[in-house]
C-alpha cells in the first residue's frame, strides 16, 4: 500500500540510524514534514498519489545509505568531544603523576605509577638488581615505558580494514588501554582527514600487536606517532621529523665493563681475603668503573655507536639538527621522535646481547 | 535533475546552503525550493543530500535548529550561527576570487570553442 510505504520507509530509516531515540524521532519528524509537502506539490501537478509517494521517497534515496550519512554527521562531533575530554582528564592526571613521582623516595626503581585508567591490570615492571647503583628513573620514562608495554598487547584487527581512521584509532585505544590523540592541526595542514579510510589489513594474522597495527595503519597515510606524558599522539610524519625532543637515557649499564670473566677470575683469586661471590666481584668491578667516571673511552665509544648506527646524517657532528651529550652515566639526546625510537631500539638490542652469558657466544 | 555536473558542485554545497540561510531562517523543504529558485534551476539538491548536510552543518555549529509549531504543524527551522556567518563570509570571498580567476582563464577558450550540446 503506497500510503504505508511512507511510514515503512521512515521506520526502516529509524532502525538504521545508530542514534538515540530522541534523535531518531526528530529526523523522522523532519523528513515526514518534507514528504508531506512534496506530496502536496506533486499532487497539485496532477500526479497520482501513488506515483507521488514513490517519487518523493525516491528523492531520499536508499534508507540504509541515508541513515549512514546522518549517523556519520553526528558521531564525528561526539568522538571529537570525547577525545578532547579525555585529553583534559588524562592531562590533569599525568600532571599529578609527575608531581607525585618527583617526591617519591629515590630507590633502585621508582614505585609503579597508577594508570590513568583505573582497574586495568598492570604488569609489575622488572625490578633492577640491587647490585647496580641506579639513579631514579626519570618519571616521564616510566610513563613512556608503560605505554610501550601496552602497545605490545595483541589486538583484533579484523574489524578495522577500510574503516575511518578516527574509528580505528578509537578501537586500538580501547583495546590497549592507551589514550590516543590526534594532532589535528598538522593533519589538516597536510590534508589528511580523520575520516580517511584505513587500508585493508592483512587477514592472515587477525591479531597483531598494537604497535604493528599502528605502523601498518599510519605509514601509508603519512602519519606516525610519538609517546608523550603517557599519551600516544598521532601526527604527520612531516611534523614528527621536524620537532626535536630531549630525552634522557640511563646508559650506565652499557658503560660498565661487561667483564664477567675477569670477575670470575677475581673470584678465584679470592683466596687472599677469603671467599667472595661472583656478584660481589661484579659489584666491585662496577664500582671501580663508576669511580673512574666510566672511562672517557667507553663514553666516546657508546656515542660513536649511536651516531653512526642511527640516522647518521642527523647528528650535530656532521651538521645535523640532533645532538648527544653524556653526563654522569646519562645520555642526553635531543632528536626527533623517530630517531629516539631507533635509539631506544638500538640500546635494547645492545642490552640484550650483553646479557647473554659469554660462554654462549663461544 | 540538475543540468550541472554534480562533481562541479561538490565543494560548494555547504556554501550555497549557508547563503540561502543568510536570508533568514528556513526549514528544509523551503530551503530546497529557494535554492532551486536562486540558481534558476541549476542547483537542484536532492532531499537525501540536503538533510544530512543540514545535520552536519549543525554538528559543526555553523547553523542551529529550532522546532516551531506556531503554524499549527511541528516544523524544524534552521538559522545561521555567528560562526556560520563568519564561515560564509570567508568562503564567499574565496569562491568569488576563484570564480573570477576561472572566468579570466576561460574567456579566450570560450571564444574559440563551440558549446557542447
Amino acid at each position: 500500500m503506497p500510503e504505508h510505504d511512507f511510514e515503512l520507509y521512515l521506520s526502516l530509516l529509524s532502525r538504521f540510524l545508530r542514534l538515540n531515540p530522541a534523535q531518531r524521532d526528530e529526523i523522522a519528524d523532519e523528513l515526514r514534514d518534507h514528504l508531506e509537502q512534496r506530496l502536496e506539490e506533486l499532487s497539485s501537478r496532477g500526479i497520482s498519489r501513488e506515483e507521488a509517494i514513490r517519487q518523493a521517497l525516491d528523492e531520499f534515496g536508499d534508507a540504509a545509505e541515508l541513515a549512514s550519512h546522518f549517523t556519520k554527521a553526528t558521531h564525528i562531533r561526539r568522538r571529537r568531544l570525547i577525545m578532547r575530554c579525555t585529553l583534559g582528564t588524562v592531562g590533569a592526571l599525568a600532571a599529578t603523576l609527575l608531581v607525585a613521582t618527583a617526591f617519591w623516595p629515590q630507590g633502585p626503581h621508582a614505585p609503579e605509577a597508577p594508570s590513568p585508567r583505573l582497574g586495568m591490570a598492570q604488569e609489575p615492571e622488572a625490578v633492577v638488581p640491587p647490585a647496580k647503583a641506579e639513579l631514579a628513573v626519570v618519571p616521564s620514562d616510566d610513563l613512556r615505558a608503560q605505554v610501550a608495554t601496552k602497545l605490545e598487547a595483541r589486538i583484533d584487527v579484523l574489524e578495522m580494514s577500510e574503516r575511518p581512521l578516527e574509528e580505528v584509532i578509537g578501537m586500538i585505544g580501547e583495546q590497549t588501554g592507551v589514550d590516543i590523540l590526534f594532532d589535528e592541526q598538522s593533519m589538516t595542514n597536510e590534508g589528511i582527514g580523520l575520516d580517511q579510510q584505513v587500508r585493508k589489513l592483512p587477514v592472515t594474522h587477525t591479531k597483531l600487536t598494537a604497535r604493528a597495527a599502528l605502523d601498518l595503519i599510519l605509514e601509508p597515510l603519512q602519519l606516525g606517532y610519538t609517546i608523550r606524558d603517557g599519551l600516544l599522539l598521532v601526527r604527520t610524519q612531516q611534523k614528527l621529523s621536524e620537532n626535536l625532543e630531549i630525552r634522557v637515557y640511563n646508559v650506565r649499564d652499557l658503560l660498565v665493563q661487561p667483564d664477567r670473566e675477569a670477575a670470575m677470575a677475581g673470584g678465584g683469586a679470592g683466596a687472599r681475603g677469603g671467599q667472595f661471590s661472583v656478584e660481589s666481584a661484579l659489584t666491585a668491578v662496577a664500582w671501580a668503573q663508576i669511580a673512574q667516571g666510566f672511562g672517557g673511552e667507553r663514553r666516546a665509544q657508546l656515542e660513536g655507536v649511536i651516531t653512526t648506527t642511527v640516522d647518521p646524517e642527523t647528528w650535530s657532528e656532521v651538521g645535523g639538527p640532533g645532538s648527544i651529550i653524556q653526563y654522569n652515566g646519562l645520555a642526553i639526546i635531543n632528536q626527533t621522535p623517530a630517531v629516539h625510537a631507533k635509539v631506544e631500539k638500538l640500546l635494547e638490542m645492545m642490552r640484550k646481547s650483553l646479557r647473554e652469558p659469554a660462554a654462549a657466544k663461544r | 535533475m540538475a543540468k550541472l555536473n554534480p562533481e562541479l558542485m561538490r565543494g560548494s554545497l555547504d556554501l550555497v546552503v549557508l547563503t540561502v540561510l543568510s536570508g533568514g531562517r528556513k526549514y528544509g523543504y523551503l530551503l530546497q525550493q529557494e535554492l532551486r529558485d536562486a540558481s534558476r534551476g541549476l542547483v537542484d539538491m536532492q532531499a537525501g543530500t540536503l538533510y544530512p548536510l543540514l545535520h552536519r552543518l549543525e554538528a559543526d555549529k555553523l547553523i542551529r535548529s529550532r522546532w516551531d509549531d506556531s503554524t499549527g504543524r511541528r516544523r524544524k527551522w534552521y538559522e545561521l550561527t555567528e560562526a556560520g556567518r563568519k564561515r560564509l563570509a570567508q568562503q564567499a570571498h574565496e569562491w568569488r576570487e576563484y570564480a573570477d580567476c576561472l572566468r579570466e582563464m576561460l574567456t579566450p577558450v570560450l571564444g574559440r570553442l563551440a558549446k557542447p550540446v
